[in-house]
Protein backbone atom coordinates (compact mmCIF):
# COMPACT_ATOMS: atom_id res chain seq x y z
CA UNK A 1 0.00 0.00 0.00
CA UNK A 2 1.30 3.27 -1.05
CA UNK A 3 0.61 6.60 0.90
CA UNK A 4 -0.54 9.52 -1.07
CA UNK A 5 1.92 12.09 -1.24
CA UNK A 6 1.88 14.91 0.11
CA UNK A 7 3.12 18.47 0.27
CA UNK A 8 5.73 18.53 3.46
CA UNK A 9 6.15 21.85 5.55
CA UNK A 10 9.33 23.15 5.04
CA UNK A 11 10.22 25.52 7.49
CA UNK A 12 12.59 28.43 6.27
CA UNK A 13 13.59 30.32 9.28
CA UNK A 14 14.99 33.26 10.04
CA UNK A 15 18.35 32.35 12.07
CA UNK A 16 17.60 35.18 14.05
CA UNK A 17 13.69 34.25 15.03
CA UNK A 18 14.65 33.61 18.63
CA UNK A 19 16.07 37.38 18.79
CA UNK A 20 12.45 38.52 17.21
CA UNK A 21 11.21 39.80 21.01
CA UNK A 22 14.43 41.78 21.86
CA UNK A 23 14.24 43.90 17.81
CA UNK A 24 10.89 44.30 18.76
CA UNK A 25 11.90 45.99 21.92
CA UNK A 26 15.24 47.65 20.68
CA UNK A 27 14.47 48.58 16.77
CA UNK A 28 10.44 49.24 16.54
CA UNK A 29 9.95 51.39 13.90
CA UNK A 30 7.97 54.38 14.43
CA UNK A 31 4.34 53.57 13.98
CA UNK A 32 3.21 52.98 10.23
CA UNK A 33 0.07 55.16 10.70
CA UNK A 34 2.35 58.04 11.47
CA UNK A 35 4.68 57.25 8.06
CA UNK A 36 1.90 56.88 5.77
CA UNK A 37 -0.18 60.33 7.01
CA UNK A 38 3.54 62.04 6.55
CA UNK A 39 4.36 60.39 3.36
CA UNK A 40 0.79 61.42 1.86
CA UNK A 41 1.73 65.25 3.13
CA UNK A 42 4.94 64.98 1.16
CA UNK A 43 3.42 64.20 -1.75
CA UNK A 44 0.93 67.37 -1.62
CA UNK A 45 3.87 69.72 -0.87
CA UNK A 46 3.45 70.38 2.35
CA UNK A 47 5.61 69.50 5.88
CA UNK A 48 5.65 65.79 7.32
CA UNK A 49 4.41 66.67 10.69
CA UNK A 50 1.54 68.55 11.71
CA UNK A 51 1.15 71.83 13.82
CA UNK A 52 1.06 71.21 17.74
CA UNK A 53 -1.48 73.64 18.07
CA UNK A 54 -4.30 72.13 16.83
CA UNK A 55 -7.38 72.26 18.92
CA UNK A 56 -8.07 68.65 18.40
CA UNK A 57 -4.41 68.06 19.82
CA UNK A 58 -4.91 70.03 23.06
CA UNK A 59 -8.28 69.10 23.72
CA UNK A 60 -7.05 65.40 23.63
CA UNK A 61 -3.97 66.18 25.89
CA UNK A 62 -6.20 68.27 28.45
CA UNK A 63 -8.22 65.19 28.37
CA UNK A 64 -5.17 62.75 28.79
CA UNK A 65 -3.74 64.92 31.92
CA UNK A 66 -7.34 64.98 33.37
CA UNK A 67 -7.58 60.96 33.01
CA UNK A 68 -4.25 60.69 34.36
CA UNK A 69 -4.52 62.73 37.55
CA UNK A 70 -8.59 60.51 37.82
CA UNK A 71 -6.85 57.50 37.56
CA UNK A 72 -3.79 58.08 40.31
CA UNK A 73 -6.31 59.40 42.94
CA UNK A 74 -9.14 57.04 43.11
CA UNK A 75 -6.69 54.22 43.06
CA UNK A 76 -4.96 55.20 45.99
CA UNK A 77 -6.82 56.82 47.93
CA UNK A 78 -9.05 54.00 49.78
CA UNK A 79 -5.83 52.89 52.06
CA UNK A 80 -5.13 56.06 54.34
CA UNK A 81 -8.46 56.68 54.94
CA UNK A 82 -8.35 52.86 56.21
CA UNK A 83 -5.01 53.57 58.15
CA UNK A 84 -6.86 57.24 59.82
CA UNK A 85 -10.12 55.15 60.79
CA UNK A 86 -8.55 52.61 62.26
CA UNK A 87 -6.15 55.61 64.73
CA UNK A 88 -9.55 56.81 65.45
CA UNK A 89 -11.14 53.52 66.69
CA UNK A 90 -7.11 52.45 68.67
CA UNK A 91 -7.65 55.85 70.02
CA UNK A 92 -11.21 55.72 71.34
CA UNK A 93 -10.53 52.00 72.82
CA UNK A 94 -7.61 53.21 74.68
CA UNK A 95 -9.94 56.47 75.92
CA UNK A 96 -12.06 54.28 77.23
CA UNK A 97 -9.80 52.05 78.98
CA UNK A 98 -8.32 54.84 80.95
CA UNK A 99 -12.20 55.49 81.96
CA UNK A 100 -12.89 52.22 82.94
CA UNK A 101 -9.63 52.44 85.22
CA UNK A 102 -10.34 55.77 87.00
CA UNK A 103 -13.65 54.43 87.57
CA UNK A 104 -12.30 50.56 89.14
CA UNK A 105 -10.09 53.61 91.24
CA UNK A 106 -13.30 55.26 92.88
CA UNK A 107 -15.69 51.70 93.65
CA UNK A 108 -12.33 51.22 95.27
CA UNK A 109 -12.70 54.08 97.55
CA UNK A 110 -16.42 53.86 97.97
CA UNK A 111 -15.80 50.29 99.32
CA UNK A 112 -13.46 51.76 101.88
CA UNK A 113 -16.13 54.00 102.77
CA UNK A 114 -18.44 51.05 103.38
CA UNK A 115 -16.07 49.07 105.24
CA UNK A 116 -15.45 51.99 107.94
CA UNK A 117 -19.30 52.78 108.49
CA UNK A 118 -19.89 48.82 108.68
CA UNK A 119 -17.23 48.91 111.24
CA UNK A 120 -18.35 51.71 113.41
CA UNK A 121 -21.90 50.19 113.54
CA UNK A 122 -23.13 49.81 117.42
CA UNK A 123 -21.80 45.99 119.06
CA UNK A 124 -24.68 44.05 120.08
CA UNK A 125 -27.04 41.79 118.01
CA UNK A 126 -25.02 43.23 115.03
CA UNK A 127 -21.97 41.38 115.57
CA UNK A 128 -22.75 37.99 114.96
CA UNK A 129 -23.81 39.08 111.41
CA UNK A 130 -20.95 40.96 111.17
CA UNK A 131 -18.91 38.02 111.22
CA UNK A 132 -21.07 36.32 108.78
CA UNK A 133 -20.86 39.10 107.07
CA UNK A 134 -17.37 39.14 106.24
CA UNK A 135 -16.94 35.61 105.61
CA UNK A 136 -19.91 36.21 102.63
CA UNK A 137 -18.40 39.26 101.16
CA UNK A 138 -14.86 37.23 100.56
CA UNK A 139 -16.42 34.53 98.73
CA UNK A 140 -17.94 36.89 96.76
CA UNK A 141 -15.42 38.80 96.08
CA UNK A 142 -16.06 42.35 97.50
CA UNK A 143 -13.11 42.38 99.59
CA UNK A 144 -9.47 41.40 98.71
CA UNK A 145 -8.37 38.34 100.25
CA UNK A 146 -4.75 37.53 101.67
CA UNK A 147 -3.70 34.33 102.47
CA UNK A 148 -1.79 31.11 101.72
CA UNK A 149 -1.98 29.30 98.74
CA UNK A 150 -0.23 28.42 95.00
CA UNK A 151 1.29 31.22 92.21
CA UNK A 152 0.32 29.21 88.71
CA UNK A 153 1.82 30.57 85.49
CA UNK A 154 0.71 29.83 82.24
CA UNK A 155 2.08 30.56 79.06
CA UNK A 156 1.87 30.38 75.00
CA UNK A 157 4.91 27.97 73.66
CA UNK A 158 8.20 29.65 73.46
CA UNK A 159 8.69 31.04 70.10
CA UNK A 160 11.45 28.68 69.07
CA UNK A 161 8.91 25.80 69.80
CA UNK A 162 6.14 27.33 68.08
CA UNK A 163 4.97 25.23 64.52
CA UNK A 164 3.04 27.20 61.70
CA UNK A 165 -0.70 26.80 62.18
CA UNK A 166 -2.43 23.75 59.92
CA UNK A 167 -4.99 26.77 59.40
CA UNK A 168 -4.65 30.65 59.81
CA UNK A 169 -6.33 31.58 63.27
CA UNK A 170 -6.41 28.12 64.61
CA UNK A 171 -2.78 28.39 66.55
CA UNK A 172 -2.92 25.20 68.50
CA UNK A 173 0.43 26.04 70.70
CA UNK A 174 -1.37 28.81 72.77
CA UNK A 175 -3.13 29.18 75.95
CA UNK A 176 -6.62 28.55 75.59
CA UNK A 177 -9.99 30.64 77.16
CA UNK A 178 -10.97 26.99 77.59
CA UNK A 179 -7.74 26.02 79.02
CA UNK A 180 -7.86 28.57 82.04
CA UNK A 181 -11.63 27.92 82.74
CA UNK A 182 -10.63 24.22 82.62
CA UNK A 183 -8.11 25.51 85.26
CA UNK A 184 -9.84 27.55 87.40
CA UNK A 185 -12.85 24.94 87.56
CA UNK A 186 -10.36 22.56 88.99
CA UNK A 187 -8.73 24.74 91.51
CA UNK A 188 -12.35 25.71 93.04
CA UNK A 189 -13.36 22.28 92.73
CA UNK A 190 -10.03 21.77 95.19
CA UNK A 191 -11.33 23.90 97.60
CA UNK A 192 -9.80 27.39 96.41
CA UNK A 193 -11.56 30.32 98.59
CA UNK A 194 -10.71 33.07 96.07
CA UNK A 195 -8.76 33.66 92.65
CA UNK A 196 -8.12 36.00 90.60
CA UNK A 197 -6.07 36.03 87.16
CA UNK A 198 -3.58 38.72 86.19
CA UNK A 199 -5.41 40.59 89.09
CA UNK A 200 -9.00 39.87 87.53
CA UNK A 201 -10.47 38.50 90.89
CA UNK A 202 -12.96 36.01 89.81
CA UNK A 203 -16.55 35.75 91.29
CA UNK A 204 -19.51 33.79 90.79
CA UNK A 205 -21.18 35.46 87.95
CA UNK A 206 -17.13 36.01 85.90
CA UNK A 207 -16.73 34.30 82.33
CA UNK A 208 -13.46 33.30 80.83
CA UNK A 209 -14.34 34.05 76.93
CA UNK A 210 -11.87 34.38 73.42
CA UNK A 211 -12.45 37.75 71.73
CA UNK A 212 -10.55 37.45 68.54
CA UNK A 213 -6.91 36.22 69.41
CA UNK A 214 -7.50 37.58 72.95
CA UNK A 215 -8.68 36.13 75.91
CA UNK A 216 -11.49 38.06 77.90
CA UNK A 217 -12.02 37.76 81.52
CA UNK A 218 -15.06 40.04 82.74
CA UNK A 219 -14.75 41.97 79.16
CA UNK A 220 -10.81 42.78 79.70
CA UNK A 221 -8.79 41.76 77.23
CA UNK A 222 -5.52 39.44 78.81
CA UNK A 223 -2.01 39.59 77.72
CA UNK A 224 0.14 36.62 78.00
CA UNK A 225 1.74 35.13 80.51
CA UNK A 226 -1.67 34.19 82.26
CA UNK A 227 -1.19 34.24 86.42
CA UNK A 228 -3.48 32.43 87.89
CA UNK A 229 -3.76 33.24 91.85
CA UNK A 230 -5.46 30.73 94.59
CA UNK A 231 -5.76 31.06 97.68
CA UNK A 232 -6.72 28.15 99.80
CA UNK A 233 -4.95 25.13 101.38
CA UNK A 234 -1.30 25.22 99.12
CA UNK A 235 -1.28 21.77 99.49
CA UNK A 236 -4.67 20.24 98.12
CA UNK A 237 -4.22 23.55 95.53
CA UNK A 238 -1.17 21.82 94.17
CA UNK A 239 -2.63 18.40 94.16
CA UNK A 240 -5.13 19.90 91.93
CA UNK A 241 -2.23 21.11 89.30
CA UNK A 242 -0.11 18.02 90.05
CA UNK A 243 -2.68 14.98 89.90
CA UNK A 244 -6.03 14.52 89.06
CA UNK A 245 -7.94 15.01 85.85
CA UNK A 246 -6.85 19.08 85.82
CA UNK A 247 -3.14 17.94 86.52
CA UNK A 248 -3.35 15.22 83.85
CA UNK A 249 -5.14 17.26 81.31
CA UNK A 250 -2.07 20.49 81.37
CA UNK A 251 0.39 17.79 81.35
CA UNK A 252 -0.59 16.50 77.81
CA UNK A 253 -0.59 20.43 77.13
CA UNK A 254 2.68 20.76 78.38
CA UNK A 255 4.23 17.92 76.67
CA UNK A 256 1.68 17.87 73.23
CA UNK A 257 2.01 21.68 72.68
CA UNK A 258 4.94 22.77 74.63
CA UNK A 259 2.82 25.24 76.86
CA UNK A 260 4.28 26.45 80.31
CA UNK A 261 2.51 25.80 83.21
CA UNK A 262 4.75 26.47 86.45
CA UNK A 263 3.90 27.03 89.94
CA UNK A 264 5.33 27.51 93.41
CA UNK A 265 3.86 27.85 97.00
CA UNK A 266 2.96 30.96 98.45
CA UNK A 267 2.57 31.68 102.24
CA UNK A 268 1.36 35.02 101.50
CA UNK A 269 -0.64 35.91 98.20
CA UNK A 270 -3.21 38.87 97.15
CA UNK A 271 -6.46 38.64 95.62
CA UNK A 272 -8.02 42.09 95.02
CA UNK A 273 -11.51 42.64 95.30
CA UNK A 274 -13.83 42.34 91.99
CA UNK A 275 -14.67 45.43 90.29
CA UNK A 276 -18.30 44.68 89.19
CA UNK A 277 -20.47 43.23 91.88
CA UNK A 278 -23.96 43.61 90.06
CA UNK A 279 -26.11 40.75 89.88
CA UNK A 280 -28.61 40.29 86.95
CA UNK A 281 -32.24 39.33 87.89
CA UNK A 282 -34.07 37.10 85.47
CA UNK A 283 -37.78 37.75 85.49
CA UNK A 284 -40.20 34.68 84.22
CA UNK A 285 -42.11 35.96 81.44
CA UNK A 286 -45.94 36.21 82.29
CA UNK A 287 -47.65 34.39 79.72
CA UNK A 288 -50.45 35.48 77.36
CA UNK A 289 -53.98 34.25 77.70
CA UNK A 290 -53.39 32.69 81.22
CA UNK B 1 5.62 73.19 24.79
CA UNK B 2 2.15 73.42 24.35
CA UNK B 3 0.88 70.17 24.61
CA UNK B 4 2.65 69.87 27.84
CA UNK B 5 0.81 73.06 29.28
CA UNK B 6 -2.38 71.21 27.98
CA UNK B 7 -1.82 67.98 29.93
CA UNK B 8 -0.77 70.41 33.26
CA UNK B 9 -4.05 71.85 32.25
CA UNK B 10 -5.70 68.87 32.76
CA UNK B 11 -3.97 67.11 35.65
CA UNK B 12 -4.53 70.43 37.72
CA UNK B 13 -8.44 70.10 36.67
CA UNK B 14 -8.54 66.37 38.04
CA UNK B 15 -7.41 67.66 41.17
CA UNK B 16 -10.10 70.06 41.52
CA UNK B 17 -13.17 68.12 40.51
CA UNK B 18 -11.95 65.07 41.98
CA UNK B 19 -14.61 63.01 40.09
CA UNK B 20 -16.14 59.96 41.93
CA UNK B 21 -15.28 57.16 39.61
CA UNK B 22 -17.55 53.91 39.78
CA UNK B 23 -16.12 50.67 41.59
CA UNK B 24 -16.77 48.74 38.13
CA UNK B 25 -14.65 51.25 36.10
CA UNK B 26 -11.40 51.09 38.32
CA UNK B 27 -10.38 47.94 36.56
CA UNK B 28 -10.50 49.72 33.34
CA UNK B 29 -9.02 52.82 34.68
CA UNK B 30 -5.34 51.18 35.13
CA UNK B 31 -5.36 49.68 31.57
CA UNK B 32 -6.47 52.97 29.77
CA UNK B 33 -3.86 54.50 31.66
CA UNK B 34 -1.25 52.15 30.26
CA UNK B 35 -2.41 52.58 26.74
CA UNK B 36 -2.95 56.47 26.84
CA UNK B 37 1.15 56.38 27.99
CA UNK B 38 1.40 53.95 24.84
CA UNK B 39 0.22 56.29 22.51
CA UNK B 40 1.59 59.45 23.61
CA UNK B 41 5.34 57.81 24.07
CA UNK B 42 4.44 56.93 20.24
CA UNK B 43 3.05 60.29 19.48
CA UNK B 44 6.33 62.37 21.01
CA UNK B 45 8.60 59.53 18.99
CA UNK B 46 6.90 60.88 15.35
CA UNK B 47 7.36 64.49 16.36
CA UNK B 48 11.04 63.94 16.96
CA UNK B 49 11.27 62.14 14.04
CA UNK B 50 8.98 64.93 12.04
CA UNK B 51 6.59 62.53 10.68
CA UNK B 52 3.61 63.97 13.63
CA UNK B 53 0.46 63.94 12.82
CA UNK B 54 -2.81 65.23 15.47
CA UNK B 55 -5.29 62.96 13.63
CA UNK B 56 -2.93 59.47 13.54
CA UNK B 57 -2.22 60.70 17.17
CA UNK B 58 -6.26 60.56 18.59
CA UNK B 59 -6.84 57.93 16.69
CA UNK B 60 -4.15 55.69 18.42
CA UNK B 61 -5.31 57.05 21.43
CA UNK B 62 -8.66 56.30 21.14
CA UNK B 63 -8.32 52.81 19.70
CA UNK B 64 -5.38 51.30 22.61
CA UNK B 65 -7.81 52.61 25.03
CA UNK B 66 -10.76 50.93 23.57
CA UNK B 67 -8.80 47.86 22.77
CA UNK B 68 -7.46 47.43 25.75
CA UNK B 69 -11.02 48.10 28.02
CA UNK B 70 -12.22 45.35 25.34
CA UNK B 71 -9.24 42.95 26.51
CA UNK B 72 -10.40 43.30 29.96
CA UNK B 73 -13.62 43.18 29.89
CA UNK B 74 -13.83 39.73 27.82
CA UNK B 75 -11.29 38.67 30.62
CA UNK B 76 -13.77 39.44 32.93
CA UNK B 77 -16.63 38.15 31.57
CA UNK B 78 -14.36 34.46 30.81
CA UNK B 79 -13.03 34.62 34.40
CA UNK B 80 -9.85 35.38 33.46
CA UNK B 81 -9.99 39.07 33.80
CA UNK B 82 -6.57 39.73 35.81
CA UNK B 83 -4.06 37.49 33.68
CA UNK B 84 -5.69 39.16 30.74
CA UNK B 85 -4.88 42.68 32.28
CA UNK B 86 -1.26 41.68 32.67
CA UNK B 87 -0.96 40.38 29.32
CA UNK B 88 -1.82 43.81 27.96
CA UNK B 89 0.16 45.52 30.68
CA UNK B 90 2.99 43.00 29.35
CA UNK B 91 2.40 44.17 26.05
CA UNK B 92 1.81 47.73 26.21
CA UNK B 93 4.95 48.02 28.37
CA UNK B 94 6.94 46.51 25.68
CA UNK B 95 5.89 49.12 23.35
CA UNK B 96 6.54 51.97 25.78
CA UNK B 97 10.20 50.82 26.15
CA UNK B 98 10.79 50.61 22.44
CA UNK B 99 9.30 53.98 22.16
CA UNK B 100 11.12 55.67 25.09
CA UNK B 101 14.43 53.92 23.65
CA UNK B 102 14.17 55.49 20.30
CA UNK B 103 13.05 59.11 21.77
CA UNK B 104 16.25 58.41 24.10
CA UNK B 105 18.63 57.65 21.09
CA UNK B 106 16.70 61.38 19.27
CA UNK B 107 17.46 63.37 22.68
CA UNK B 108 20.87 62.46 23.90
CA UNK B 109 22.02 60.29 20.55
CA UNK B 110 23.02 57.44 22.66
Amino acid sequence: MKWPKRPVATPNRDPAASMALLNEVLDRPVDPGYQTAAATRRAEGRVGSTSSRSPLLIVTVVLLGFLLSVAALSLRAPDLQDGQERLELAERVEAANVRGDDYAVVIEGLRADIADLQAQAPAGDGAELSGELESIRAAAGAVPVQGPGVLITVDDAPDEDLEPAPEPGNNVDRVLAGDLSRLVNGLWAGGAEAISINDQRLTATSSIRFAGEAIVVDFRGLTRPYEVRAIGDPQAMEGVIASGDTGQYFADLRDDYGIVVEWERSEQLTAPAAERLTTRVAVVKEEDGS
Amino acid sequence: MIPVFGLAVGVVLGLLLQPEVPLWLEPYLAIAVIAALDAVFGGVRASLEGVFNDRVFVISIASNVVVAALIVFLGIQLGVGAQLSTGVVVVLGLRIFSNVASIRRHLLGA
